[in-house]
This record gives structure tokens, sequence and C-alpha cells, in this order.
């Protein structure tokens, strides 16, 4: 047992979304939903907790778990649990019909099992296997309103792109598996940093890439962005910007070393993207898509993070403290405080047809505290002091910097200076617009009112006190 | 040239000339079809590495399940009797410039590698022990998740489908 | 023509992949892009599998030996395991599609808002 203890974790959480859609059928209940919700919620605590408690003291980097499954670097652990505290957060947040409670919640609990097992992976085929998890969850939810034809093209649009993406993937790691004979990440990065790597391995590696430049919408690979965001439920696209696109990037943390031969490929996401998703959003009237842009142009500061690296610099500049890595995992963190929030309150606000920044107009008055938490969440979003993706950002380009890169940096903050434009646009319509004839509905709850001025304050706070993200990190 | 070296090359031809036929088929029954002989032919070159069990795998799950599941879907979405179910492409100079760029790009890498052309003796009783102990051994928690991603898919799958008689 | 080597099935494999992708590239109807990298799924499986049988490098010991080569078969399994995954859920979506809108042209998106 001792031997298979760190893989608690996971079994609780898949074992606990199949329970929850046992007690789905349970119908007569009039509180059936309420009872899922705090049911999956203690679910996912629980897990988070077991997460923390078998890996606690674990420090070696990379070490093997279940034979050559998991790891336990103390960093990979932290992700995990922000990936968890994103899926418990979308169980608080989100909307759903009474009847279909159990399939959802189940869903959500299972795409948490993709990324934790994604954000561990010590093994080329733990990574796919945790992704394929986190994806065929991912379908199902966005096409969740099946009823809705959006939803459904949605859901059939995201699994050919992701299918045709998992080809590359596996295609690449077929290759790399070729020239090094083996699947475990460690030894593959040991091998490969040993010895000058074949044009085999470089083949394979950049197709790889390519895979995860789809799973990431960097930009040559971006277009089915803006058509899945908009017609995901408001929290499963929160939940695509932040988290998915986070357990990929943490599963690749443990291939840094490709950055001595493919960092140009690299760059080139993240300057394509920054640009390219910055313009591509200045002129859209889809406030979703406006989001979906941005996080494509987010993804370029994350990766221009990326390719610093991690470890520290000699003559490093700014903050000489942060390597690329934490500063990633801090952007992570911020980000996902951010878009969540943000794309939840639009579903909030989501009529039947797409919410135009027209629908906006009057949001302010009929629901302020909601417009408040869309404020704040956009605010930080822009990048503007003293919410939290201020100094994420800060993070990323000094870590960028100090790691040599002088244009990406640049480039990223002509970009973000581009992006203030749409962001303030959506400031603007929410606030300072007279409303059209026709009021706009707000379906929030509560609760959801409550989570949401809850992650508003949050991302203040850490805005206020980001040395607690890092502090965070370090505990574990 | 031996019978076996002979026999491998009529399995490769079938499996790249039904995969052409795939691709570039119109009628979207005839690519599915000739999808149909690509799995059956790289069942066939699986007997060839010596993978006897995935050999059967392939046959039981890719032929018997996936492909059957690919033809209801072709039949069930289409409200033609007779077949003829015209696969609106875009047009495939783009693609097949494209796709004929990466064969070149990988070929050519390919004939620059050195290869280990010795395979290592196949176990002796079949790959189907080895397997076994493979998927409780090393990859039990693999094992044990891909069987929670089915259950996942088909619960998703079923809620999906049930949508019909709503609306 | 020689006697069949390693390389033989790597250009086989690279066949089918870069045909998988023409089709994704080029087709419009799911079901085909689907037939299509169901292509690009079995071209890296017989990748995999062309590899654990050439490999001369065994895994990390284990009790068996002659289970050590077979990391790239077992992959291979749960690769054709997620591909049947992958086309249940399409099939559930296509279906359901097709019965609301009669179409499973993907490109007919914004023409088919509603």
């Amino acid at each position: 047992m001792g031997h298979y203890q760190p893989l608690l974790p996971d079994l609780i959480l898949a074992m606990g979304a199949t329970f929850i859609l046992l007690l789905g059928p349970l119908r007569d209940s009039q509180n059936l939903r309420d009872f899922l919700r705090w049911i999956s919620l203690g679910l996912v605590a629980a897990t988070a907790a077991t997460l923390v408690w078998v890996n606690h003291g674990m420090a070696t980097p990379y070490p093997l778990v279940g034979e050559g499954w998991l790891t336990t670097a103390p960093l990979h652990t932290a992700f995990a649990v922000v990936f968890l505290a994103t899926i418990a957060w979308t169980i608080l947040a989100s909307t759903v019909p009474d009847e279909d409670a159990g399939e959802w919640y189940s869903m959500l609990l299972f795409l948490g099992t993709g990324m934790i097992i994604l954000a561990r992976a010590a093994n080329l085929a733990a990574v796919f296997l945790g992704l394929e998890v986190l994806s065929i969850s991912l379908y199902i939810l966005i096409a969740f309103r099946y009823s809705k034809r959006s939803s459904l093209r949605g859901g059939i649009m995201y699994l050919l792109l992701a299918g045709f993406a998992s080809g590359f993937l596996l295609f690449g790691m077929a290759l790399i598996y070729a020239v090094f004979g083996t699947l475990q990440i460690a030894e593959i990065r040991t091998l490969a940093l040993a010895t000058d790597m074949g044009p085999m391995a470089k083949v394979g590696f950049g197709l790889l890439l390519v895979g995860v430049g789809f799973k990431l919408a960097a930009v040559p690979f971006h277009m089915w962005t803006p058509e899945v965001y908009e017609s995901s439920p408001g929290t499963v696209t929160g939940l695509i910007a932040s988290s998915s696109k986070g357990a990929m990037l943490a599963a690749f943390i443990p291939f840094l070393f490709l950055l001595e031969t493919h960092w140009s490929i690299i760059w080139l996401f993240a300057a394509l993207s920054m640009v390219g998703g910055n313009l591509l959003g200045l002129r859209e009237i889809r406030v979703k898509r406006i989001l979906a842009y941005s996080s494509i142009a987010h993804i370029g500061y994350v990766l221009t993070g990326y390719l610093a690296g991690d470890t520290l610099s000699a003559n490093a500049a700014f903050l000489p403290s942060i390597t690329g890595v934490n500063a990633v995992f801090f952007y992570v963190v911020a980000y996902a405080a951010s878009i969540l929030g943000a794309f939840a309150a639009l579903g909030y606000i989501q009529g039947e047809r797409d919410l135009t920044l027209r629908d906006l107009r009057g949001v302010g008055r009929r629901n302020p505290v909601l417009a408040f938490c869309l404020l704040i969440f956009v605010w930080s979003l822009a990048g503007l002091p003293p919410a939290v993706g201020f100094f994420g950002k800060i993070y990323l380009f000094s870590a960028a910097i100090n790691a040599g890169y002088f244009w990406l940096p640049l480039i990223g903050l002509l970009g973000s200076a581009i992006g203030i434009y749409y962001y303030l646009r959506i400031i603007v319509h929410l606030f300072m617009m007279p409303a059209d004839a026709s009021d706009p509905k707000v379906h929030a709850s509560t609760l959801q009112e409550w989570v949401m001025l809850g992650s508003a304050v949050a991302v203040i706070a850490l805005g206020l006190f980001p040395e607690t993200i890092f502090s965070f990190l370090r505990a574990f | 040239m031996n019978a076996s070296t002979v026999i491998f090359w009529i399995i490769a031809v079938l499996a790249v000339g039904s995969a052409i036929v795939a691709t570039y088929a119109k009628n979207i029954v005839n690519a599915a079809f000739g999808l149909f002989f690509t799995l059956l032919a790289i069942a066939g070159v699986y007997v060839f590495l010596d993978a006897d069990f995935l050999a059967i795998t392939q046959v039981v799950v890719y032929v018997g399940g996936i492909l059957v599941l690919l033809l209801f879907g072709i039949l069930l979405t289409n409200k033609n009797i007779d077949f003829v179910t015209v696969d609106g492409s875009r047009s495939y100079l783009v693609g097949t410039l494209l796709g004929a760029a990466l064969l070149v790009m990988v070929l050519s890498i390919l004939q620059l590698a050195t290869w280990n052309n010795v395979p290592t003796a196949p176990p002796p009783g079949g790959t189907t022990a080895p397997i076994g102990y493979m998927l409780l051994k090393n990859y039990l928690l693999a094992f044990e998740f891909s069987s929670v991603t089915l259950l996942a898919a088909l619960i998703g799958a079923a809620y999906l489908v049930r949508g019909r008689d709503k609306d | 023509m020689g006697p069949i080597g390693l390389q033989h099935y790597l250009v086989l494999g690279a066949i089918l992949f870069v045909l998988g992708v023409i089709g994704i590239v080029s087709r419009k109807n799911a079901v085909g892009i689907l037939i299509s990298i169901e292509l690009m799924l079995n071209a890296a499986n017989i990748n995999l599998i062309a590899f654990s049988r050439y490999s001369n490098k065994p895994i990390f010991p284990t009790t068996m030996p002659e289970a050590a080569y077979m990391d790239g078969q077992v992959f291979a399994i749960f690769v054709i395991i997620l591909a049947a995954c992958e086309a249940a859920v399409a099939l559930a979506i296509i279906l359901n599609l097709f019965n609301m809108f009669g179409t499973i042209e993907v490109d007919d998106a914004d023409t088919m808002r509603g």
C-alpha cells in the first residue's frame, strides 16, 4: 500500500465522480442539486488535502511514483491544488438544471481528475491519458446544453480539433519513444541533455509542440477558440481558458530542456499570440469572443515566462529571485482567478443570443454587485494595478528579461497596451452607457453573487499581497 | 525476396491504398470502407511485428467497435436510403500540398537517422502475458483510469443522446 | 527491396499520418474528419509498436524479463481505448446535432447560428 499511497488523491476524485453519478437518479428529493454540489465540493477538498498529505516531504526532483507514473515534485503538486481550486470554484459558481445536476458535477470531477493527472505526469503515456480524460470531460461539458445548436457545435468542433492535436502529440511521442527508447520523461530529459539530439528527436519534439500549441490555442493554431468559447456554458469557458491550459503548461515543465533546441518555436508562438490575440480582439463586439482573443494573448505572455526556464540567471537585473517557472505559476493563479469570474459573470448575463457589448449596457444599474465584480476581473485581465494580473505580467516579463530576452517582453508590453483598449470598452459599456429599451436580464443566485464577490476580493487582495502566492508555492 | 517480404508489401500497399480512399473518397460511406481495409491491414502489420495481442485488439476494438460506431454515425445521419452521402469537402489542393510538404520533411529526416534494424526476440509465449503483467504492474494506474475514462465517456454520450426527446 | 526493417514501418506510419492530416484539413463532414483522426492515431500506433519491437533498451527493472520491451505496446492499447471513448462521445454529439439541425457539416457554423 505504501508504494501506491501517492495515487490516493486521483482515486478519491475518480471514484467520487462515479459516486455522484450513482446519486444522480435520486431525483425525488427537492434539494438534490444542493446536496450533490456540497458532496462534490467535499470530494474536491478531500482530494486536495490528500494530495498535500501524501506528497508532504517527498521533495526530490521528479521522483517516480507508482512505477514511474506521477511526480510528487512540489511545483506540480501546487499546480494540481490550484486546478482543484478552480474546479471547486466552478462547482459553486455554475448554474445547472436540477435534473442534470448529477452528470454536471460528475463531469466536473472527471475534468479535475484529468487535470491533476496531467499536471503531475511523469510518463508520456500519463500525459496522453491525463489529457484525454480532461478533453473527453470537456467535450461533454461544452455540449452540455444539448438542446442548443451552438452548444453542440462547440462540442464537436472542440472534439475534432482536440483529436487532431492529439494525433500530432501522439506521433511526436512515438518518435521520441523511438529515439530514447523510454516513455519516462525524467529519463528522456537525462538522455536528451547528455547526448546531442538527433534530427528524429527534433522532429518528434516539434510535432509534440504543434499538438501543445493547438491545445494552448497559441497563435498559428488558435482558430477554434472564439467559436468554442462562445458556445460553452460560461463557467466551462473559464475552465477551458484557465486550468485546462494551465494543466498542459504544468505537464510540460519537465520538458524545459527543449529550450536548448526548440526555443524558436516557443518564441514564435509567444510573439504571434501576443500580437495576434490583441489585434483580433480590437474589432470584435461579442464580449465572450473578446475575452477569447484576449486569452490567446495571455497564452503569449505565459509562454514568454516559460522561455525564461527554471533556473535563476546570475546577472539578473529585475526581481532576481523569481524564475520563469515560478512566474508562470503566479500567472496561472492570477489569470485563473480573473478569467473564471469574468466568464462566469458573462454566463449569468448571457441570454438566448450571443452577448454583445451593447447587451452589457445597464447591467451596472441592474445588478451593481455583479457589474462591480466584472469590472475588477476585467481590470485584472488588462493588467492594471492594483489587481493581481498586473504583478503577473511584471513577474513574467522581468523573468524573461533576466533570461536575456529583450524583444519578447517589449512585444508583450505593446500587446498589453493595445489590449487595454478592448478591456476598457467592456467597462465603459458596463457602466457609462445608457441602457437600451430592454433591460438586461441577470440570473445569479445569492450563492453565486457571494462567490463572485469573494473572488473579486481575492483578485484585489492577491494584487496587494502578491508574495502570498509565492509563499503558497514554497509551502509544498 | 522471401514470402514474408512479399506479404508485407501486399499489406503495406493495401494499407496505403485504402487510406487514400478513406482520405479522398467523395462518398463518406466509401471512405469508411477504406478505413475498414486500412485497419485490417494495420492488424496485419502488427502480426508482422509479433504483436499478436495488439493485432487481435485492433480487429476487435477498432474494426468491430470504432468503425461500426462511425458507420452508425454515417447511416443514422443520412436521410437518403440510397447511401449517397456526398461529403461537401473543401478543395483538397491546399491539404494535399501541406501534407506532401510534411511527408517530404519527415521522410527526409528518417533517411538521416540510423536505426537499430535487428528486432529483439519476441516473447516465447506470445505478448499477452507480458502485456497483462505490465497492465497490472507498471501501468496499473493508467489501466484504472482508462476504465474510468470509458465510464465517463459512456455516461456523457448517453447524457448527450438523451437530449433528443427534449424538444 | 531488401528485408523488412524498422524503416519500412516508419515510412508506412508517416504516410498514414500525412493522409490523416490531409483529410482533416480538407474535409467538412464531421464523420469524415473522425475517419482521418483515426488514421493519424493508427499511424502513431504503428510507430509505437514497431519501436517497441526493435527497441534494445529494457525499461526500468521488472521481475518479468520479457515484459521489459512492452512499453510501446501498452501505450498503444491505451491509445485504442481512448480513441474508442472519443468516437463514442463524437457520435453522440453528431447524432444530436443531426437530429436537431439536419447537417453535420462543420463549416456551416455561422449560418446555423440560432
